[in-house]
């Protein structure tokens, strides 16, 4: 990989036509949200610039995010994506291993020394000195600190590398912490889901490489395209939801008819990801669509929510109480409480209020 | 000891003014219809013409966010009111003593002593009592900010680059949205228990003060009761 041509002449050497190289770069802009003139800026940015040197870390995590990715099916699919960057290192999809592979990443660092892109997939375990993750012999934690140190832009692919996610999960044993508690002097991309939607992770490299900047991001450093609204608000399923029709238990009558699923414990109304727009597997479904109730796999402690017992209730548990108590409960009982009390307090009052009352008279006598 | 049986009330006091008033019976208004709708829109229980409705004609759940957010802005607004309402109206509209200040807890442990029936108390308060001021500084003064915080974090949701949008800083200091739903309808619960106790001891100040406690709400006038 030491020539970097551009990744147009890259695709030209693997014979794809010019026609199919246009139709990606139309949906990448479609899917980006820009506006009609920005497939010509893909494709002269794509046909002009050179391919951008990638270091893509595997820490703490299951490889989901790069299986994932793998299956972009947009027009171009697989090889293509993988080509437009130059991916100098992954442990997943690199034929290299060792101390060759690792000499790899060692050289393009070296060489695109504050150009390069850092991609991480995985969480980052602190705990004793960070040996829950080692790779060649050093901890995920020195690597990932001396590779950022050097990099133009960090992506942190999927939740591992965003918000922990289930490594972080109570009680998180090794420590693990997401890239953006280690590194804070960096630009950081935050693409969260578990995985991310492939469509996604393709269109935020192409946004890179096209415009040579991060997307614009939201308060949490998400880009907004993706990011920028709740699955709720575009779910096919959303005019159950108004409408009040929920299915009650996955196999009556309304979980035939493709009610909604916010009952079921449907985390939609709290994620925001495109899975209800992009879809998955070329958008061909999704977990909503499906008749699953959204397991909210891209929003922050998606785990640990209600106890880690989230996943099929909608009303969390009050925390802190060792048996389960969902917070309807918990507040019933707490105005339930209020009612005894004061039922107890009248009747105290009422039996005082006499007693003082005969007093008084004995005392007129 | 005040002579129950002849207890003289001689001096009519203007207590509530007309804009207390008014928000007293906003906000009760405001509490019931945003306490229906919100148990409905945490928990929906209604089952609309199970299997045969049609989603194009049912408008439930759409409905119950519509009055729960008309309802929460009025609920705001009027809380705004009476915060400046503070400021302008006669002694009884605010506070003279705070939580953090001493004064205020020499005078309240000894109404709550009296209401615990350990001491009997020796004077009526006109206004609020320092117990009674202590619930309103915590569910109401406190309370409603923090239901309008997380109720218009959660509504910032929908379009997190809006307006509203601006409140993600609840989601950073109180957790993720699962939980934030969940301290909102907590503290909900709070306010309903905070309402039964508040009307049993409006009752019960009306029959043992006999000072007008609860026709005070709509005229405005309690009774000054002289020995």
């Amino acid at each position: 990989m030491e020539t970097r041509g551009t990744f147009y002449q890259h695709l030209q050497n693997r014979g794809v036509n010019r026609r199919d190289f246009l139709k990606f770069c139309t949906v990448m802009a479609a899917s980006l949200g820009l506006g009609a003139g920005a497939s010509a800026t893909i494709a002269e940015a794509l046909e002009t610039k050179k391919r951008l040197p990638v270091i893509w870390r595997h820490f703490q995590e299951c490889t989901c995010c790069t299986e994932s990715f793998t299956r972009t099916q947009h027009p171009l699919a697989t090889d293509i994506i993988l080509n437009m960057i130059s991916l100098d290192y992954d442990e997943v999809l690199m034929a290299a291993a060792g101390h060759q592979a690792e000499e790899t990443a060692r050289k393009v660092m070296e060489e695109n020394k504050g150009n390069y892109i850092l991609a991480v997939e995985g969480a980052i375990p602190t705990n004793d000195g960070g040996i829950y993750c080692c790779l060649g012999g050093r901890s995920a934690l020195d690597v990932l600190k001396e590779e950022a140190k050097h990099a133009k832009a960090i992506i942190a692919w999927g939740s591992c590398a965003v918000n922990g996610c289930v490594q972080a999960a109570h009680p998180n044993p090794t420590g693990a912490v997401p890239v953006q508690k280690i590194i804070t002097d960096k630009p950081i991309v935050n693409v969260p889901g578990c995985p991310p939607i492939a469509e996604v992770m393709a269109g935020v490299i192409t946004h890179v490489l096209t415009f040579e900047r991060l997307p614009e991001l939201d308060s949490q450093g998400r880009p907004k395209a993706f990011y920028g609204h709740r699955i709720h608000d575009k779910c096919n399923r959303r005019a159950y939801f108004d409408a009040g029709m929920f299915v009650e238990s996955f196999d009556d009558q309304g979980s035939k008819e493709g009610w909604c699923l916010y009952k079921m414990g449907c985390k939609g109304p709290n994620t925001y990801n495109s899975c209800s727009n992009l879809q998955w597997n070329g958008g061909l479904s999704y977990p909503i669509k499906s008749g699953h109730p959204c397991i909210g796999c891209s929003e922050t402690g998606f785990w640990d929510n209600n106890g880690g017992q989230s996943m099929y209730n909608h009303l969390s548990e009050v925390p802190g109480l060792k048996i389960g108590v969902n917070v309807d409960t918990f507040g019933a009982t707490a105005v339930g409480a209020a009612i005894a009390g004061v039922a107890v307090h009248a009747g105290l009052s009422a039996v005082t209020k006499k007693s003082l009352e005969k007093k008084e008279t004995e005392k007129d006598r | 000891m005040k002579d129950m049986k002849n207890l003289k009330c001689l001096r009519t006091v203007y207590v509530w003014e007309l804009p207390v008033r008014i928000y007293h019976w906003v906000n009760a208004l405001s509490i019931v219809l945003l306490m229906i709708t919100g148990l409905y829109i945490g928990n929906p229980l209604l089952r609309p013409t199970v299997v045969t409705g049609e989603a194009a004609t049912n408008f439930f759940m759409g409905y119950a966010f519509m009055i729960h957010i008309a309802f929460g802005y009025l609920f705001m607004a009027n809380y705004l009111f009476r915060l400046y309402w503070a400021f302008v109206g006669n002694q009884y509209a605010r506070s003279h003593y705070w939580p953090w200040q001493k004064a205020f807890w020499a005078e309240f442990f000894d109404v709550l002593l009296s209401y615990l029936f350990l001491k009997h108390h020796k004077d009526e308060y006109l206004g609020h009592n320092p117990v009674a001021n202590l619930a309103y500084f915590g569910f109401i003064m406190v309370g409603s900010v923090f239901m309008a915080l997380t109720g218009f974090a959660m509504y910032g949701e929908l379009h997190p680059n809006g307006f509203f949008g601006h409140l993600q800083f609840v989601f950073n200091v109180l957790g993720p949205s699962f939980n934030v739903h969940m301290l909102h309808r907590m503290m909900a619960w709070g306010i309903v228990a905070f309402v039964v106790t508040h009307l049993y001891l409006a009752l019960r100040h009306d029959m043992f003060a006999r000072n007008g406690t609860l026709s005070s709400m709509i005229s405005g006038y309690k009774f000054h009761c002289e020995d």
